[in-house]
């Protein structure tokens, strides 16, 4: 009894420390999402270019994957602006779903870009603490995973609290609420999708490098980040913040405990058929009105 | 930002021009049509007439996604399901009855179409990106089902052999000529539903759905017939497909690749007109092909180069290229 008692208490840790990992990619496009009435289906190889960049940091210069944070997320952000400036802004005024097919093709690109560096080859990081558990009380604490949780929770609050707080934050959401009103009230909104876009894809930088941590990972990947992202979008309530992070917790628990219970084949299938029934159930997210 | 005329329409007196001369294409469209049509007796190599078929496969599932995507304006993330369920249900009857493909098309598109009812019933009350991700979602739970269930041959697959008394070049010759009736008879069915009452009330809904029900326009049901018949053409194609690969695996007929190409093409043609789920398609394939088989391929960069194309394609022409053609070209070469 005790066995089983302790069994459930570690898959609800493990499960709300993916759920933590889950969260920061979902972030990312959530926020472009809110902010340009844009699906960036390049969000997940975006993410999959980080996680390449830290393998090569790691294996040429020797480099932690967390220290390469730190010419990831601004490199990144630039990356962002450049993507927003050339292929987002000026299909503005084009029907809603050419910007989609742009970033496609920038997804194709990009995607055979990292094959064609990297080859094919799963890859995976090995930074002195993968691997490494620390017995906590009654669970095991993989140390990858902690870590990742707590960089992409870190990730996360900070930027809530900064588009709570800060008046650029302020502008960038009165730009997701209604466009017309937040140009009458004098906000750049341009600037404020250029600057949305900039910091989603920053976003998805730190992502690929937590996700390089704890998965191993190959070019084409990145669409089954994508989808479990949107996903948790749709759930959370597109361009809400914490709703996408509670969000991201229960796909986590709910994948760890189907884990536990279920055979591992019918694992991905239960989770994908209680996304739908919430998404039917309410489809205007956990807590949102519709966007 | 909504106040700026997107489409400017055509001075009077060229509109008068167009409407009094029969349009080139048409004729064009014939002759093409006829040309296309003997290719195969003319026994070219294999591999053009195989290239040409694939063409029309996804010309096939470009036009058919059309229907609901282009013409109701309920973007699917998942016209696979649809094709996976046609090819699984002519793999099935192929194995227990060992029906050929042109006997279980119809059943399979039945199959298709009544599960695209069921699940449209729900789903279809969604709007936009959540509809989108919904029916991404069920590609995936249907995949999943059948790759569990050992009835359906799970993991392993259904091999669909020797369905067909054909040898090589006559084998050959028949996906072609069977995947080209499907495409007519796709677009056929297109053409005939845009000027139908039942099109005039899906291009009601894709306008705006709360004005065309306050019109009395009876949105849920016109929107399960859209999807219904949508996903009957999609269901019809995997039938041929599974009997062409001669193999049914869910890896393999649920791919999400499919989706996405019926969605990309269509949206590169022109979503919601009649001609560009088959320029999309034809172009982007052709492309595609040419690029793989040339020095590119051989240097691997190949796709990076057909993304380049993609992205040059649609910020050159958005709403589509027969969007395009219609603002650009002289009036007989308009298309409607």
């Amino acid at each position: 009894m005790e066995d089983a008692g302790r069994q459930l208490l570690q898959t609800l840790v493990s499960g709300l420390l993916l759920g933590g990992v889950y969260a920061l990619p979902a972030v990312g496009l959530s926020l472009i999402w809110g902010v340009m009435k844009v699906v960036n289906i390049a969000h997940g190889v975006l993410a999959l270019l980080g996680s390449y960049l830290a393998l090569t940091a790691f294996q040429g210069l020797g480099l932690d994957p967390l220290v390469a944070l730190v010419a990831v997320v601004p490199a990144f952000f630039v990356l962002g602006l450049l993507l927003q400036r050339a292929l987002v802004q000026p299909l503005e005024q084009a029907p809603e779903m050419s910007t989609l097919l742009a970033l496609f093709g920038a997804t194709i690109i990009l995607e055979n870009l990292i094959q064609r560096v990297w080859t094919a080859d799963f890859r995976a990081l090995s930074p002195w603490y993968a691997g490494v558990a620390v017995e906590l009380g009654p669970v095991n604490l993989s140390i990858a995973r902690a870590l990742t949780c707590v960089l992409s929770l870190a990730a996360v609050l900070l930027l809530d609290q900064f588009l709570r707080r800060t008046y650029l934050g302020k502008a960038i959401r009165a730009t997701a609420q209604n466009r017309a009103a937040a140009r009458l009230m004098g906000i750049n909104t341009g600037h404020m999708a250029l600057l949305a876009f900039g910091i989603g894809t920053a976003l998805a930088g730190i992502a690929g490098v937590a996700l390089s941590l704890i998965y191993s990972f190959y070019p084409t990947v990145h669409i089954f980040w994508v989808v479990k992202a949107f996903l948790i979008v749709v759930l959370g309530g597109v361009g809400n913040i914490r709703g996408t992070l509670v969000a991201a917790l229960l796909l986590g628990l709910a994948e760890s405990l189907f884990g536990a219970f279920l055979s591992f084949r019918w694992v991905d299938f239960s989770v994908y058929v209680l996304l739908l029934l919430i998404l039917l159930v309410r489809p205007q997210g956990l807590y949102g009105r519709y966007a | 930002m909504a106040d700026t005329p997107k489409e400017l329409s055509p001075p009077v007196t060229a509109r008068r021009w167009a409407l009094g001369r029969p349009g080139v294409l048409p004729l064009l469209g014939l002759v093409a049509l006829a040309a296309l049509a003997v290719f195969p007796l003319v026994e070219p190599p294999i591999f053009y007439l195989r290239l040409l078929a694939t063409v029309f496969l996804f010309a096939t599932l470009a036009q058919s996604w059309n229907i609901l995507g282009g013409y109701t304006g309920y973007v699917s993330f998942g016209h696979v399901t649809f094709f996976g369920l046609g090819a699984y249900t002519a793999a099935l009857l192929f194995r227990e009855l060992g029906w050929p493909p042109y006997v279980a098309a119809v059943p399979a598109g039945l199959v298709a179409g009544l599960f695209a009812v069921v699940v449209g019933y729900p789903t279809l009350r969604l709007r936009g990106p959540y509809f989108g991700i919904a029916t991404l979602a069920l590609s995936f739970v249907v995949q999943l089902a059948i790759a569990n269930v050992p009835w359906t041959g799970a993991g392993e697959g259904i091999v669909v052999r020797g369905g067909l008394p054909f040898r090589r070049l006559a084998l050959e010759q028949f996906f072609y000529y069977a995947y080209l009736a499907l495409l007519l008879l796709t677009t056929l069915a297109v053409g005939v539903l845009e000027r139908s009452k039942l099109g005039y009330g899906l291009q009601a809904i894709r306008d705006d759905e709360d004005a065309a029900l306050s019109v009395g326009v009876p949105a849920t049901r016109l929107k399960l017939l859209a999807f219904g018949l949508s996903s009957f053409f999609a269901g019809a194609a995997g039938c041929f497909y599974v009997h062409q690969a001669s193999f049914a695996s869910p890896p393999d007929v649920f791919t999400l690749g499919i989706s996405i190409k019926a969605l990309v093409y269509a949206m590169v043609g022109g979503a919601g007109t009649l001609l560009g789920p088959l320029v999309g398609a034809a172009l982007m394939e052709l492309v595609n092909m040419a690029l793989t088989t040339s020095p590119l391929g051989t240097y691997g960069i190949d796709r990076i180069v057909f993304g380049a194309l993609l992205i040059i394609v649609v910020l050159a022409a958005p709403g589509g290229i027969v969007g395009l053609a219609r603002r650009r070209l002289p009036g007989p070469w308009r298309p409607r």
